[in-house]
């Protein structure tokens, strides 16, 4: 895939896996930083440190893929912008594809032992 | 290292006879038990004072923490950062990977900012110039105007002996230069906390 082809995701390099799980995360409504880090842990099987999470949120704000929303006491509740949206639809579209096309693969039965 | 504080303690002693001997003997008694307990009794007096609750030490431990990032980035996500370091404490998921996580995480929101890459070189230079300048420059010259046979890890001294002077003066020379540019940093130090 080209570099002008990059979706908004892929663009936040070692950052990309978690600013996937968070976007997702995201789409069910807004979410600050501890709950996210259990949400993410729930479907995704990882434990995100706060470290992480918050490199990866500073980069979707600065992208404009997510806003905060009004704060909740201490907390921060971050939602999904619309182009944060259409960047993980776009996204989650393509490692489908790329899913399907590896398990298609695989059940060919390509892979010698 | 001791035969070799033998040798300058001799050579010191065949100098000035009798009269080294109080200020080795303040040196070696009295100065290094003085500070030692000026420093155990600083630490013991922070000890006293300091609010052993729980909370107060997750405070304590988010303070410190936080303070590994940068102002900017502190005064825009501080605050709800510092609520998710408490959370994650609070909730047992606060040991040694916390730390190394917020570590890293910390050092690459400096390396993001302008006055981080800028204090990058005056930093190095200031935690890395008392090498050529110490223990490569100081520790050899005394060495040699002792006259100890002590090589340890002296580099000079393990070069031919014309060879010992010109690297000592170039490791004054490359120490010094470090040290100048550290303090001619020290502006994009300050200003980067």
């Amino acid at each position: 895939m080209g570099r002008n082809t990059r979706s908004s995701v892929e663009v936040l390099g070692r950052y990309a896996g978690p600013a996937t799980w968070i976007l997702s995360s995201l789409a069910d409504g807004p979410k600050h930083g501890y709950a996210l880090i259990n949400d993410i842990e729930g479907f995704a099987g990882v434990r995100l440190q706060p470290g992480t999470l918050y490199a990866a949120l500073t980069r979707l704000v600065e992208g404009g893929l997510i806003e905060p929303t009004g704060p909740d006491g201490r907390r921060q509740p971050y939602r999904l912008t619309p182009p944060g949206e259409e960047a993980l639809r776009e996204h989650l579209t393509m490692q489908r594809r790329i899913a399907e096309l590896g398990l298609r693969r695989l059940s060919a039965g390509l892979v010698t032992p | 290292m001791i035969a070799d504080l033998g040798t300058i303690t001799s050579k010191l002693f065949e100098r000035w006879g009798w009269k080294c001997i109080p200020p080795l003997v303040l040196c070696w008694v009295a100065v290094w038990p003085v500070g030692l307990a000026w420093l155990a009794l600083s630490l013991a007096g922070t000890y006293r004072d300091r609010d052993r609750s729980s909370e107060a030490r997750v405070e304590r431990r988010v303070a410190r923490l936080l303070s590994l990032y940068p102002p900017r980035w502190q005064s825009r996500y501080g605050q709800e950062f510092a609520e998710l370091l408490r959370e994650t404490i609070r909730s047992g998921h606060g040991g040694p990977r916390l730390t190394l996580n917020v570590v890293r995480e910390g050092a690459a929101a400096w390396w993001q900012t302008r006055e981080g890459r800028r204090a990058l070189l005056p930093a190095t230079c200031w935690w890395m110039c008392w090498i050529p300048l110490g223990s490569q420059g100081l520790a050899p010259l005394i060495m040699k105007v002792s006259g100890g046979t002590y090589r340890s890890w002296f580099a000079a001294l393990y070069l031919p002996s014309a060879l010992q002077w010109p690297t000592i003066a170039v490791m004054f020379i490359a120490g010094f230069a470090m040290l100048g540019t550290a303090i001619r940093g020290m502006p994009a130090l300050r200003q980067s906390g």
